[in-house]
């Protein structure tokens, strides 16, 4: 499977519910060092690449860091093993 | 004359935004109908490149990296595409215009048509872009560029009422205008200063010179006199324009026209200076936007780029050069006015503008890429306002365009 | 492999707040991709994502080339970026540039390959115009630096 192929589809919760789409995958490290995906960021309108302002310790220009967080409101991470990529 | 040099780079790339083909004939336009009452508007855009192409050193001085790639890290390669087509439009229009620039520079030094050299023209840009290195050619062009100042100069020997000039600044249209002209011309004059192709040429002439975290200073010093100096030679067609025409209530729409009142002013050595002047003006905006529609399809791409590598190594670069070149060309041979032509790249520049710099204020801010060089409060309030200027510009700009017939 | 919170270098303060996390999306795709020294390889358009023995979901291959990225982009224009990457490659069905991922040694504003750009094939396009016409003009082999 390609990255391509999970960011922008659907996520849906074990009973079927959509979360919303797949903004991005986030990785952690396991122990031998590889990357493996343990959370997707879940917005509920996507609109393309997120800005960058879900990043902790990231603040732009006030008005266009209020402007992207209004527009990617409700966008929160759900641990990879409660994604169903099917509902 | 050390200090001079280094900041070569910020003044070719000022001559492209202020003075090259389509804006000396469009300040001059402006003075010849309005006067001084639009020359606000070049400061205003003096002051808005001046914070975005900052922004862009800064961003290239601290991570290597132009302002293409920031696009499309930032925008995703949708809508990176979308500015890639729309920045390479114009970039390619107005680089066909100013290939046309330097031939009708040519042409009225030796009365041979301008068509004949426009060839000629276009095969010496690409030898100049394929063989020299880029140092020289932006030492080369961006001083000799610096000959336009005789505009400046011929303003003190011609015979110029201050006062009215100066009751100019800031009121309303004449009455033989409307406020649509008025604002079609404030738009294409701050588009045109705020062009997105030198934000890219600028931050990739950066790369191109090894700009490390030590070049801050030359970086701020390109910025804060290459484009002042622009923009003061810009105001000085304005003012010789508005000194000769607007009196006569003459308007001006060719290069030959432009250039008069320097001749006036300071007879047959002027008229030769401004010719000089004239010729390297347009040939750099050639060279600033050849050499930028190579650097935004291959930065797109992430392809190899630039003169630091032989051309062989940088085979798609050269290729889209090459292309870029012939296609600019092309355009002009089917007779195009090349003044006309830049009006036009108006429309694209309207949708791009935003989408330029927007990813650059976005990554000034971003600590990953500057560390502690991130923008201050200053920059940002100052970045805010001038992309809210640009996206009015940019909604007004086609509208206007439509409702003038470009000016008329 | 060294990541954000473990390369803390000079030129690229890191956020100490995402220690060994990295967003797929944000800091990977769309980067630029060079070698050691500093070769351009292309970005990374896409990730090769691979389901490991103990069923992670691990980080592959960063894959580089217009093939995928006209995948990516999607429509009559990904089709036609797809479409020419294909026709100019010998093969049939042509993979696109693949770079193990064990292989990246920085992420920052670029992610470097502890690679040199020459262990990987030419990208076809550039063979292609380097062959048929770049090539051919006298001085392409001159740097002009």
């Amino acid at each position: 499977m390609k990255a391509s192929d999970y960011l922008g589809r659907t996520a849906h919760d074990a009973d079927g519910r959509p979360l919303g789409r797949i903004a991005d995958l986030i990785t952690t490290t396991a122990p031998d060092g590889t990357h493996y995906i343990h959370a997707a960021l879940v917005t509920p309108r996507h609109r393309g690449r997120l800005l960058g302002y879900e990043r902790p310790g990231f603040h732009g220009p006030w008005l266009i860091e209020r402007i992207a967080n209004w527009l990617h409101r409700g966008t929160r991470e759900i641990p990879w093993t409660d994604v169903h990529l099917t509902p | 004359m050390k200090r001079l040099i280094g900041i070569t780079l910020g003044i070719l790339t000022a001559i492209g935004g202020f003075v090259d083909i389509g804006d000396l004939v469009a300040n001059s336009q402006a003075g010849a109908r309005f006067g001084m009452r639009l020359a606000w508007v070049v400061v205003l855009g003096v002051i808005g490149i001046c914070v975005f192409a900052e922004m862009a050193g800064r961003v290239t001085v601290t991570s290597r990296r132009p302002v293409f790639d920031l696009i499309r890290e930032r925008l995703g390669p949708r809508l990176g595409l979308v500015t890639l087509v729309g920045g390479y439009l114009v970039t390619v229009l107005t680089l066909g215009a100013e290939i046309g620039g330097v031939a009708l520079a040519i042409h009225l030094a030796t009365s041979v048509h301008y068509l004949l050299w426009m060839p000629i023209v276009a095969f010496v840009l690409w030898v100049a872009l394929w063989r020299v290195k880029f140092e020289t050619l932006e030492r080369m062009f961006g001083l000799l560029g610096l000959a336009l100042a005789v505009f400046v100069i011929a303003i003190f020997s011609l015979d110029v009422d201050w006062s009215t000039l100066g009751h100019e600044l800031g009121s309303r249209p004449p009455d033989s205008e409307s406020w649509t002209t008025y604002g079609y011309f404030a738009v294409a004059l701050f588009a045109s200063a705020m062009t997105p192709y030198e934000v890219f040429f600028f931050s990739s002439g950066g790369v191109e010179e090894g700009w490390k975290r030590s070049d801050m200073i030359t970086q701020r010093a390109n910025v804060f006199i290459g484009f002042p100096l622009g923009g003061l030679l810009a105001l000085g067609v304005m003012v010789c324009s508005a000194v000769v025409f607007e009196p006569l209530m003459v308007s001006v729409d060719s290069l030959g026209q432009t250039v008069l009142p320097v001749a006036l002013g300071l007879g047959k050595l002027g008229l030769a200076v401004v010719l000089l002047g004239v010729f390297s003006a347009t040939f750099g905006a050639a060279m600033e936007t050849g050499l930028s529609a190579g650097y935004t399809v291959a930065q797109y791409f992430g392809w190899e780029w630039g003169k630091r590598v032989a051309p062989r190594q940088a085979a798609r670069f050269h290729t889209v050069v090459l292309v870029s070149i012939v296609i600019g060309a092309a355009l002009l041979l089917t007779t195009i006015n090349p003044v006309q032509l830049t009006e036009y790249s108006l429309i694209f520049s309207a949708v791009v503008l935003p989408l330029t710099y927007l990813p650059i204020l976005v990554v000034a801010n971003d600590r990953d890429y500057l560390g502690d060089q991130v923008n201050g409060r200053i920059h940002n309030t100052l970045g805010v306002i001038f992309l809210v200027v640009i996206l009015i510009a940019a909604i007004a700009a086609i509208p206007l365009l439509i409702a003038t017939g470009a000016g008329q | 492999m060294t990541n954000h919170s473990s390369s803390p270098s000079a030129d690229t303060p890191r956020d100490a707040s995402r220690p060994g996390t990295l967003w797929i999306d944000f800091d990977l795709l769309d980067r630029q991709i060079i070698d050691l020294a500093g070769n351009k390889l292309g970005k990374v358009d896409d990730i090769e994502l691979v389901t490991g023995a103990d069923g992670r979901l691990t980080v592959s291959d960063l894959l580089v080339g217009q093939s995928a990225l006209g995948r990516r982009i999607g429509g009559w224009v990904g089709r036609c970026m797809h479409g020419i990457a294909e026709r100019l490659r010998p093969e049939q069905d042509p993979p696109p540039l693949r770079i193990p991922f064990e292989h990246v040694t920085q992420i920052d504003s670029e992610i470097t390959v502890g690679l040199r750009a020459e262990l990987f094939p030419t990208p076809p396009l550039e063979s292609w115009l380097r062959d048929k016409l770049i090539g051919r003009i006298p001085g392409a082999r001159d740097e002009s630096q």
